[in-house]
C-alpha cells in the first residue's frame, strides 16, 4: 500500500492513447486528470483555496446579505471557468465530439461482442468465462463489461471456476483480437 | 427577492434537465474505476469480484445498492433498467440514468425553496453555485450513482428535519421510510451518510427537546437499519456464494492510513478545475451562518470513512489516493449538506 503517491500519468505515457482512450481516462473522478496526477498538494491550488476561503468567509459576513450572494456567485462563477473550459472544449468527451464518440464507443462494443461471440461459439451457454486483457486492453474493459451482458454466456463471478478463458488482445475502436484458451 | 429568487432556480432546474437529457446515450464508461492504470483496475476488479460488485442479474441481490444502477441497463433491473423497459426506445438506459439523477436534484431544489426564507441570499447563491460546478455537470452527464445518492441524501435530511420542525410536517415519517430505505440501498456508503446526516441534524437541533429529537434520530435509525439487516437476510437465504464473510477487517485495523487519508481529501478538495471555489464558499457560508449541522456532518462523514478506510481492504487508501473513491465521497457530501447550509436549523424551520 502506498497512500501517498499518486500513479496516475504512468499508463497514460506508456501507452500511445487515442480520442477514445483519453476519454476513458478523462473519466468521472475529477475534471481533468490532474486531481491524480500529483502525490503532492498544489501551492497554486492551495493558495486558490485559501484566497476563496477567505473571500467567502468575508462576503459571508458583510451586513449587505443580498450583495454578499450576488458576490459569492460571482466567486463561484469565476472559479468554475477553468473546469467548464476544460468540459466544453478540452475534454475528451466534450459535446463537438460527443456523436463520433458514441459511434466510436458503440463499434468498439459490437466488435468486442462480435469477436467473443465467435470465439465461443462451441461452448455451452450453461458454462461461463472468464476473459483476460493484455496491457492494450485494459483500457477497454469498462465498455467491454457492460458489453458483456448482451451475450448469451456470462461472465464468472467471484471465486466461480472458470472453465474457459479468453485472450482479448490488441484492442482499438476498428480492431480486435480475441483467442479461445481452454 | 422571491421572483427573481423562483426564476433563478428554475432556470437552474431546467438547465439540470437540457443537461441530462444531452448526455451521451451509448455509455462509454461502465464502471468507475480508474482505467489509467492497469494496476488499479487489476486491484479493483480483484476486490469487485470478491465482494460481487461484477452486477448480474446473479450477483445483484447480494450488494446492499441492491436498487442503484451503475450505468449499464442489464445490470439495473429495479429502477433504471425497469425505466429503460417501460419508456419508448428513444430514451435509452445512459438517458434515464441521468434524467433520474436530474429529477432527483430538481425535486430537492424544490423541496429547498419551499422551505427557504426568501431573504437568504447566502444560502441560495451556495445552492446555486453548487448545482453549476464542473464536477457535478460531469456526473450528471455521466448518469453515476454517486449524485443521485448525494440528492437522495437531501431529502433524507429534509425529512429529519421536517420531523424535529414546529410544528412538524405531515407525513415526515413516511418520508424518512422513503428516502433512509433508498439512500441505504443505493450504495454501499449510502447507510453510512445516513447515519451521519441522522446524527448531526438531530445533534445540532438545538431548540428542540431532547426527547423528540431522540424519537426521530431512533426512527430514522431503525428505518435505514432494518434495511441492511434485511440484505444481511438476503445473504442468508441466497446459495452459498464465494463471498467472504466481512470486506471490512477490523482486526487489521490500520490507524496509519489516516493521515494520508486527510491527506488526500484536502488534495481532492482543492483541486480548483474540478470544484472551482465551492468548497471554500459552502463552509465559509456554513461557517457564518451558523449552519453547524453542516460542519457536523462533513466531520462525521469524514471521521466514518476515514475508519472504514483504516479497516477496509488495503487496497480502499490507494484508491483514494488515485482520486477514485474521494471526489466522489466529497461530491456526495457536497448535495447532502445544501439543505443543512440553505435552510435554517431544524428546530426553526
Amino acid at each position: 500500500m502506498s497512500g501517498w503517491g499518486c500513479y496516475g500519468d504512468a499508463f497514460g505515457h506508456a501507452v500511445g492513447l487515442g480520442t477514445l482512450e483519453k476519454i476513458l481516462l478523462d473519466g468521472a473522478n475529477g475534471v481533468t486528470q490532474a486531481a491524480r496526477v500529483c502525490g503532492r498538494l498544489e501551492p497554486a491550488a492551495l493558495a486558490i483555496f485559501s484566497v476563496a476561503a477567505l473571500a467567502g468567509l468575508v462576503l459571508a459576513y458583510v451586513r449587505r446579505r443580498r450583495a454578499a450572494g450576488v458576490w459569492l456567485i460571482a466567486l463561484l462563477g469565476i472559479s468554475y471557468v477553468p473546469g467548464l473550459v476544460q468540459l466544453t472544449l478540452v475534454r475528451g468527451d466534450r459535446p463537438a465530439v460527443q456523436r463520433s464518440l458514441e459511434r466510436d464507443v458503440a463499434a468498439a462494443r459490437e466488435r468486442y461482442l462480435a469477436a467473443i461471440r465467435q470465439s465461443l461459439a462451441g461452448v455451452p451457454t450453461s458454462t461461463c468465462f472468464s476473459p483476460t486483457f493484455d496491457a492494450n486492453c485494459i483500457i477497454f474493459t469498462g465498455i467491454y463489461l457492460g458489453a458483456d451482458q448482451a451475450l448469451t454466456h456470462r461472465r464468472c463471478i467471484g471465486g466461480e471456476p472458470a472453465r474457459v478463458s479468453v485472450a482479448v488482445t490488441a484492442c482499438g475502436v476498428d480492431h480486435i483480437a480475441v483467442d479461445l484458451v481452454r | 427577492m422571491s421572483r427573481r429568487l423562483d426564476l433563478a432556480l428554475a432556470v437552474a432546474a431546467f438547465m439540470l434537465i437540457v443537461v441530462a437529457w444531452t448526455a451521451p446515450i451509448v455509455p462509454y464508461e461502465y464502471d468507475a474505476a480508474g482505467w489509467w492504470l492497469p494496476r488499479v483496475e487489476i486491484e479493483r476488479a480483484r476486490a469487485g469480484a470478491v465482494v460481487g460488485l461484477l452486477r448480474s442479474t446473479a450477483t445483484l441481490p447480494r450488494l446492499v445498492p441492491w436498487l442503484g444502477v451503475h450505468r449499464a441497463p442489464e445490470g439495473a433491473p429495479i429502477v433504471i433498467g425497469a425505466l429503460a423497459r417501460w419508456l419508448p426506445g428513444a430514451l435509452p438506459a445512459a438517458r434515464i440514468s441521468a434524467l433520474w439523477t436530474s429529477v432527483l436534484l430538481v425535486a430537492m431544489l424544490v423541496a429547498i425553496r419551499r422551505r427557504a426564507r426568501d431573504d437568504d441570499a447566502v444560502g441560495f447563491a451556495a445552492l446555486l453555485g453548487v448545482l453549476l460546478c464542473p464536477f457535478i455537470l460531469v456526473h450528471l452527464r455521466a448518469g453515476y450513482l454517486d449524485l443521485s445518492l448525494g440528492a437522495l441524501a437531501a431529502l433524507f435530511v429534509m425529512a429529519i428535519m421536517d420531523g424535529l420542525g414546529k410544528p412538524a410536517r405531515r407525513w415526515w415519517q413516511l418520508r424518512v421510510l422513503l428516502f433512509g430505505s433508498l439512500l441505504a440501498q443505493w450504495k454501499l456508503e449510502g447507510a453510512l451518510h445516513a447515519f451521519t446526516l441522522m446524527a448531526a441534524v438531530t445533534l445540532c437541533a438545538e431548540r428542540t427537546p431532547w426527547r423528540e429529537r431522540l424519537t426521530v434520530a431512533a426512527f430514522a435509525g431503525i428505518v435505514v437499519g432494518v434495511n441492511l439487516l434485511v440484505w444481511q437476510l438476503l445473504l442468508w437465504v441466497l446459495p452459498p456464494s464465494p463471498l467472504p464473510p466481512s470486506l471490512f477487517v477490523w482486526t487489521h485495523f490500520r490507524p496509519s492510513t489516516l493521515i494520508p487519508f486527510g491527506f488526500q481529501v484536502l488534495r481532492h478538495a482543492i483541486d480548483f478545475t474540478t470544484w472551482g471555489a465551492v468548497w471554500p464558499v459552502v463552509l465559509g457560508a456554513a461557517l457564518t451562518e451558523r449552519r453547524w449541522a453542516a460542519l457536523v456532518a462533513c466531520a462525521f462523514s469524514l471521521a466514518l470513512f476515514a475508519v472504514g478506510y483504516a479497516a477496509g481492504p488495503a487496497n480502499m487508501i490507494e484508491w483514494a489516493a488515485q482520486g477514485i473513491q474521494l471526489n466522489r465521497l466529497l461530491m456526495q457530501m457536497l448535495i447532502a449538506i445544501l439543505p443543512l447550509v440553505v435552510l435554517p436549523a431544524a428546530s426553526t424551520a
